[in-house]
């Protein structure tokens, strides 16, 4: 394909140079691994992250709300207490 | 029916519940899908994107793939080539032609002085390559960066072996004559001036 020595190519040169152009190229093997690792490992659902969040909030808001029953129980025992205490000293004084 | 198209039978059979089937069909037909679609839009990054996209739109819907008496790659193939059309139709531009430098000097042993007049014969011949026809791309890229033979680019391509050779001459022809009158327009330019 050499402009100074043709215009023109032949069926021949054209096949060596397309031969020589279009070879394979390698993906990125990061590229490669990662991706296996999105669609086997997480099954490649474009929902799954999505419910998975669903989840995890679920999950969080349970936790934090029998959490906060549980603190506002002690914390109600407690004043019980401190009030039984105070009532007893009363009595006694 | 060969052992390995069993084998691929029964892969493409279990992947629809069986991670790890899918997983060995992937690994199996990665890189060529990857190949394909570079070559058809000219850029790593949206051959990794669209290459995402076509396991993904596979794995969805594996369970309903039917065997026809196909490549399970031709499926593949199929999804890779509608990704791309939309790609195209998406930014309405043509691919871009490769320049990664490296590939350059793979191609012509690093060689500095080579380089440049190679460069431009790279750049002349895939631009021709891009202006040709979706199926004659997809045709030179089987043929060459897949190493294919004409029956299987049929079976890809859903033609039979003797309309794949014809296209393929017909293809060659039309790009000889593209190719023919870009030197001949540079040429010209280069006597003129």
């Amino acid at each position: 394909m050499k402009r100074t020595q043709s215009k023109s190519v032949s069926r021949k040169q054209l096949q060596d140079l397309l031969t020589q152009i279009m070879v394979p190229v390698e993906p990125d093997l990061r590229f490669v691994r990662i991706l296996k690792a999105r669609l086997v490992t997480y099954r490649g659902s474009g929902m799954g992250p999505i419910w998975g969040l669903a989840f995890g909030v679920g999950v969080a808001t349970v936790v934090t709300v029998a959490a906060l029953g549980l603190t506002l129980r002690v914390i109600l025992a407690l004043l019980g207490i401190i009030d039984s205490v105070s009532r007893q000293q009363r009595e006694a004084g | 029916m060969s052992e390995h198209a069993r084998d691929e039978q029964e892969l493409v059979r279990r992947a629809g519940s069986d991670a790890a089937a899918f997983g060995e069909l992937y690994e199996r037909h990665v890189k060529r899908i990857y190949n394909y679609i570079y070559y058809r839009t000219g850029n790593h990054h949206d051959a990794e994107d669209l290459t995402e996209r076509v396991f993904q739109r596979a794995l969805r819907h594996v369970d309903k793939y039917e065997d026809k008496g196909v490549p399970f790659s031709a499926w593949l193939y199929r999804i890779a080539h509608n990704l791309v059309a939309n790609w195209h139709r998406d930014r309405s531009r043509k691919p871009l032609v490769p320049l990664d430098e490296r590939l350059f000097i793979a191609r012509t042993g690093g060689q500095p002085e080579n380089r440049a007049i190679d460069r431009e014969e790279i750049e002349v011949l895939m631009a021709c390559v891009r202006r040709l026809p979706e199926d004659r791309q997809q045709l030179l890229i089987l043929k060459f960066v897949e190493r294919m033979s004409n029956a299987e680019i049929g079976e890809i391509m859903g033609r039979t072996e003797g309309a794949i050779k014809s296209l393929y001459h017909r293809t060659l022809n039309a790009l000889r004559d593209e190719v023919g009158a870009v030197l001949a327009g540079d040429a010209g330019q280069s006597d003129t001036s």
